[in-house]
């Protein structure tokens, strides 16, 4: 296989071929990271279809080529079948595999966000964060928190007004972009699922990003407080009081050079780190507006 | 007793408090008092009555009990989190 080389703009479905017998492949971008995922089994046109439908915001289309120096093909093959013995047989060489559909959708996002930010540790930063930006100006709010803090429920609440970036990773570069990366939701359909759906972005009704270039202009740490009344409390936050959750929620801070100072100088480039304090997604429309406006 | 730096990823300083990356992966806001104490320990040994006479310089006399309980307190803390090693029965180079 020759090395990819174009991986940006298209967001076109594809398989690769409709050879009788040859495994469905796609190719998907991750912060700018190619894959190319296999999908093998009895089942295997099943799940490219759904994998297909949930990642449609990540998908690529020819040429795969990329520029000398770029992110790596990422490969990922994955088997669904109904016979245990088939997919024992064929776990040798896979990735993920399983009897269940959405378990396997379940386990390859985590799977693909951890191979993309690997990939790109030496060259991003890159926040467990909500990433919203302005449709027209590409001003970006980086909304960080761990598991639990609403990033999710915030992209799927508020991605209908601002651009969609991310409900889970944010990377940025040292100049300051922001880089997409349009993954499906992991949504619960209901409070008693075992396990998330994996829903596309384009599905909920978000809104899909222009060919724009996303700078960071905010960057917030998310604290959710389920009695927290009335409006969004927004506080300004010292670095130095930032810093042991900022810390906390980007990867790869151990391998860069002097990590603290590396945040602190990119915080002191947006204005600083805010701290939001609130109950329901809503309460952040009008305050991330505000960010992206420049008036907050 | 003695106390000395251990080895660090790196630190912030700002507004007196210090922000100080472990070599545990773990990120620790020190008090004004702790990040004093910190900021006075280097790779070699240093006495702790010399870090508490310099505490009460900074940080005045406590308001309870004595500088050197309060700065062994510190002390203490700091090694807790892996900052600092603390030699308190026999000093060596």
């Amino acid at each position: 296989m020759s090395p990819p080389r174009e991986i940006r703009g298209s967001y076109t479905l594809r398989v690769r071929d409709s050879s009788v017998g040859d495994p469905p492949r796609l190719r998907l971008e991750a912060l700018e990271v190619p894959f190319e995922l296999e999908c093998s089994g009895s089942r295997a046109e099943s799940l490219a279809e759904s994998v297909r439908a949930a990642w449609e915001w990540c998908t690529l289309e020819p040429p795969y080529d990329a520029p000398d120096g770029g992110p790596s093909l990422q490969t990922v093959r994955l088997v669904l079948d109904d016979d245990p013995e088939r997919i024992s047989q064929d776990a040798v060489a896979s990735t993920l595999r399983g009897a269940d559909l959405g378990t396997l959708m379940d386990r390859l996002s985590p799977l693909v966000t951890r191979l993309a930010v690997t990939e790109r540790s030496s060259d991003l930063i890159m926040f467990h964060a909500c990433a919203l930006a302005d449709a027209e100006t590409g001003a970006t709010v980086v909304l960080y928190g761990p598991s639990g803090t609403g990033k999710t429920t915030l992209a799927r609440t508020l991605g209908t007004d601002f651009v969609y970036l991310s409900d889970e990773t944010a990377g940025v570069t040292a100049d300051l972009r922001v880089v997409p990366y349009l993954k499906p939701l992991s949504i619960l359909a209901t409070p008693t699922d075992a396990l998330k759906e994996q829903v596309s972005p384009g599905r909920l009704g978000l809104v899909r990003p222009p060919d724009l270039t996303y700078r960071l202009t905010a960057l917030v740490q998310l604290q959710r407080v389920p009695s927290h009344q009335g409006q969004a409390l927004l506080e300004p936050l010292t670095t130095v009081e930032a810093l042991p959750e900022l810390v906390a929620q980007v990867s790869y801070t151990r391998t860069m050079d002097r990590p603290l100072h590396t945040l602190a100088d990119l915080a002191g480039r947006v204005g600083g780190v805010r701290r939001v304090v609130y109950s329901e997604a809503e309460q952040l429309r009008p305050v991330v507006r505000a960010m992206l406006d420049g008036t907050a | 007793m003695r106390a000395r730096r251990q080895e660090i990823v790196d630190e912030y300083v700002e507004d007196g408090r210090v922000a100080v990356y472990t070599t545990a992966g773990m990120v620790v806001l020190l008090s004004e008092l702790a990040t004093s104490a910190w900021q006075m320990l280097g790779p070699d040994w240093i006495e702790t009555d010399r870090i508490a006479a310099r505490l009460v310089e900074q940080h005045g006399e406590p308001a309870d009990g004595s500088s050197e309980d309060l700065t062994a307190r510190a002390l203490r803390s700091l090694a807790e989190l892996s900052l600092a090693d603390l030699d308190a029965d026999e000093p060596s180079t």
